[in-house]
């Protein structure tokens, strides 16, 4: 497991040294002000329910933003621009295994992103206090959401590291998870719609809830509700989606 | 070679078919409902349904039972026309909302038992007409939940609720009010989704109408129409919703308890029953009957009945006094409580936590409170045929009152002598062998509360206990419930000021923070 660590260490450096991180993370932060200081003034002037306040900031356009270009944005250069420079030759015959690399990176990536969110969990925070809101917000579904936003975009993640292992072109790269995400975040749902008497089969309804990662998210884990079955879910995605990085890593062997 | 790598190409994809079942499988096990759990991180567990209702889903999906949800959501036509307006859309829509995720966590126990399917009027019309049709849905119905249960080899039957009156509440804005500011708009204060669907399931559940008879020939303070706190209209109007059909007893015109009865109630008697009634009672029970009776003090001389010939028979008698009790002082944990105030008639009840009837309030650790109480207690030479078991008692800083110099019973508690008092008991009287009928209850079953507890006032808080009794009495099991505490809303109230420095804060100290940061790594890289 060393050569996972050293691999996290300098993989993760680099995203902090990389002005595309600063960048994204504040236009992130900034439109996501904009977002929660409209979002504040709805909820006040509407007398709507303050517990649904801090679950709700994670159903804002920024959390879609977030979600659907960050994760390609971010494993876009993990395998692609290894194989585009060459120096994924290097990287393959070091005395590393395959899956110490794959982990590393994936690792590396996911704990940015976690780090990227946390700030908006410590804002909400600040919020309480009396110079803001003056009271207690709900945190347990903020907790479940960063869970939640955790597992998932940790299978994007995955995801997008298994695309950049396909391609020496970052853009595609990123383009393809861009895709993908967009797809799975749209796609059950739509699905679902049109499958009509078929959706209510019990089976397919537990395989749609299941793949409708989008109302997974607004509707249980943030609204404070972690299902372990759903847990499993992405625990098994993120394991998939690995293993098939490894795969094309191991394909490009061959080759 | 080239057999060699097609060998290894031919083993990574097996590698990736493996994985993927593996994935399939862990999901497939995972969601299996012996396996899977749900933590709940909100405040008082809001987002989670009663153990009552998880109990009913999980009995009927062992049951094979089919429980649909039918949801009957017209489509909005148009911008809305005003802000009054446009809340309603808004409260609606929350409503909507609330009760969707509701019925996804009833569907998350129900598993395969329950289906959720949502009408579009403008969608599928075929279907959304058929489901109409079976329902009798009408448009001018507007949002509509349908709770149909189908029990294995039996009719589907349904009951029908409306968003917005049964499962909402909502305040309505001041009539007086000229113009529409923010506090002038109505106000989406609760959601009572889970007490309403659940009971709609669970009345569907219980076959044929139960008839109560009302007894009030020796209640002449009784009321029970009309909004009056001392009325008893909210308890009989929930008594019908739940499926009793509710009759009067008139003694004058049959001596006899009417043989349709499931049970007889009686409220507020201010006077004994005749010697012919209370032995008519009497007999009633030895058959199997069920009667609830309802004592409460009165300060009219004389409307204070001690419980008569029914009293001996079953072995009961009431005081003449009613029954207060010390107030509880919160910053005093242990010794004396206060008194000296009207609240001292307001009295809480330690609960059976075995009787099916107050089970689940001590379960849930709710309080009950009863008023103008009066002791209820054995009466010498109670016939040892008849089993007693208490239901409520008072904490143990009580005291029969003693008039004040007005007259009227003082709030003072005297020094000494302050003990607990039963103001609730259960009696059971066995049915003669040879009277026993075939599926007919064995065993008559008197409950007496010496008390006020669901009159309208009372019944808001405590008209569960009321509704078990009759449903126990009933043999409706299924229904013994306890209402929920059910989503109450906060809302937040800020100043102008704070809206300013919230939007500073967000927009631009959390970025400016970010760019500072960033500022900071590109320079010290630089330097590097």
């Amino acid at each position: 497991m060393n050569g996972a660590l050293v691999t996290f260490k300098k993989e993760l450096l680099s995203y902090f040294v990389s002005p595309v991180s600063w960048i994204v993370a504040i236009l992130f932060y900034w439109w996501r002000g904009f977002e929660l200081r409209g979002l504040t003034t709805y909820y006040a002037y509407y007398r709507l329910d303050q517990e649904l306040l801090a679950p709700q900031t994670y159903g804002l356009g920024s959390t879609f933003l977030m979600v659907i270009l960050v994760p390609g944005l971010l494993t876009m250069r993990s395998f692609a621009e290894e194989r585009r420079t060459g120096s994924i030759e290097t990287l393959l015959t070091a005395p590393v295994r395959d899956g110490e690399v794959i982990l590393g990176k994936w690792a590396a990536a996911a704990a940015f992103y976690a780090l990227l969110w946390l700030p908006s969990v410590l804002l909400l925070h600040v919020l309480e206090y009396g110079p803001f809101l003056a009271t207690d917000l709900s945190f347990g579904p903020v907790v479940a959401a960063y869970v939640g936003m955790f597992l998932l975009s940790g299978m994007l993640l995955a995801f997008g590291c298994f695309a950049s292992s396909l391609t020496d072109n970052v853009l595609l790269a990123a383009l393809l998870t861009i895709m993908f995400d967009y797809g799975l975040l749209t796609l059950p749902s739509q699905i679902g719609a049109q499958l009509g008497e078929w959706g209510q089969n019990y089976y397919v309804r537990e395989l749609l809830d299941k793949l409708d990662v989008m109302r997974n998210f607004s509707e249980w884990f943030a609204r404070g509700l972690i299902d372990t079955s759903q847990v499993a879910f992405y625990v098994g995605g993120i394991a998939f989606f690995l293993s098939l990085t490894g795969i094309s890593l191991a394909s490009r062997r061959i080759a | 070679m080239k057999a060699r790598r097609l060998g290894l190409w031919l083993q990574l994809l097996f590698g990736g078919c493996l994985m993927l079942a593996a994935w399939v499988l862990l999901v497939w096990v995972s969601a299996r409902p012996a396996l899977k759990g749900l933590i709940d991180l909100t405040p008082q567990a809001v987002n989670s349904v009663d153990p009552a209702t998880e109990d009913l889903l999980r009995e009927l999906r062992a049951q094979r039972a089919e429980i649909e949800f039918h949801l009957f959501y017209p489509p909005s036509t148009g911008a809305p026309a005003n802000d009054l307006q446009a809340q309603q859309f808004r409260i609606r829509d929350r409503l909507r909302e609330l009760t969707r995720l509701l019925l996804v966590r009833y569907q998350y126990l129900g598993g395969e038992s329950v289906t959720i399917a949502t009408h579009d009027l403008y969608g599928d019309v075929a279907r959304t007409r058929e489901a109409a049709a079976a329902f009798d849905y009408k448009e001018t119905e507007s949002d509509l939940v349908v709770v149909a249960v189908r029990m294995p080899g039996k009719e589907r039957r349904y009951r029908k609720l409306s968003l917005l009156l049964d499962l909402g509440r909502i305040e309505m804005p001041n009539p007086g009010a000229t113009h529409l500011k923010a506090g002038s708009l109505p106000v989406l204060k609760g959601f009572v989704g889970e007490e309403q669907i659940s009971s709609a399931i669970k009345s569907l559940l219980v076959e044929g109408t139960p008839v109560a008879y009302l007894l009030r020939d020796f209640s002449s303070l009784l009321s029970i129409t009309g909004e009056r706190g001392d009325s008893y209209s909210l308890f009989l109007t929930s008594l019908a919703k739940s499926g009793f059909e509710v009759r009067e007893w008139k003694t004058t015109a049959q001596a006899t308890v009417p043989d349709d009865a499931a049970l007889v109630i009686v409220l507020e008697p201010t006077a004994d029953f005749t010697t012919r009634t209370a032995e008519a009672l009497f007999a009633y029970v030895q058959r199997g009957g069920r009667v609830f009776l309802n004592y409460a003090w009165s300060p009219v001389d004389g409307s204070n009945p001690d419980g008569g010939r029914f009293g001996e028979l079953l072995g009961y008698s009431l005081s003449e006094q009613p029954v207060f009790h010390l107030i509880r002082d919160s910053r005093r944990t242990a010794g004396r409580g206060l008194d000296g105030d009207m609240a001292v008639s307001k009295l809480q009840m330690f609960v059976n936590p075995h009787h099916p009837t107050t089970r689940r309030i001590a379960e849930a650790g709710r309080p009950l409170e009863v008023a103008m109480a009066r002791q209820l207690r054995e009466r010498p030479g109670a016939p040892a045929a008849v089993r007693r078991e208490p239901l409520l008692r008072t904490g143990d800083q009580g005291w029969l009152a003693l008039p004040g110099p007005d007259g009227a019973p003082s709030y003072r508690a005297p020094q000494l002598q302050l003990q607990a008092f039963d103001v609730g008991i259960s009696f059971e009287v066995d049915v003669a062998a040879d009277a026993v009928k075939p599926n007919a209850p064995k065993t008559g079953q008197v409950v007496v509360v010496a008390g006020v507890f669901c009159n309208n006032v009372g019944f808001q808080h405590f008209g569960d206990f009321a509704l078990n009794i009759c449903n126990w009495m009933a043999e409706r099991r299924v229904l013994l419930d306890l209402k929920s505490p059910g989503y109450e809303a906060k809302y937040l109230q800020l100043q102008p000021q704070q809206l300013e420095r919230i939007g500073w804060l967000l927009v631009w100290g959390a970025p400016g923070v970010f760019l500072v940061l960033g500022l900071g790594v590109f320079f010290v890289r630089r330097r590097q």
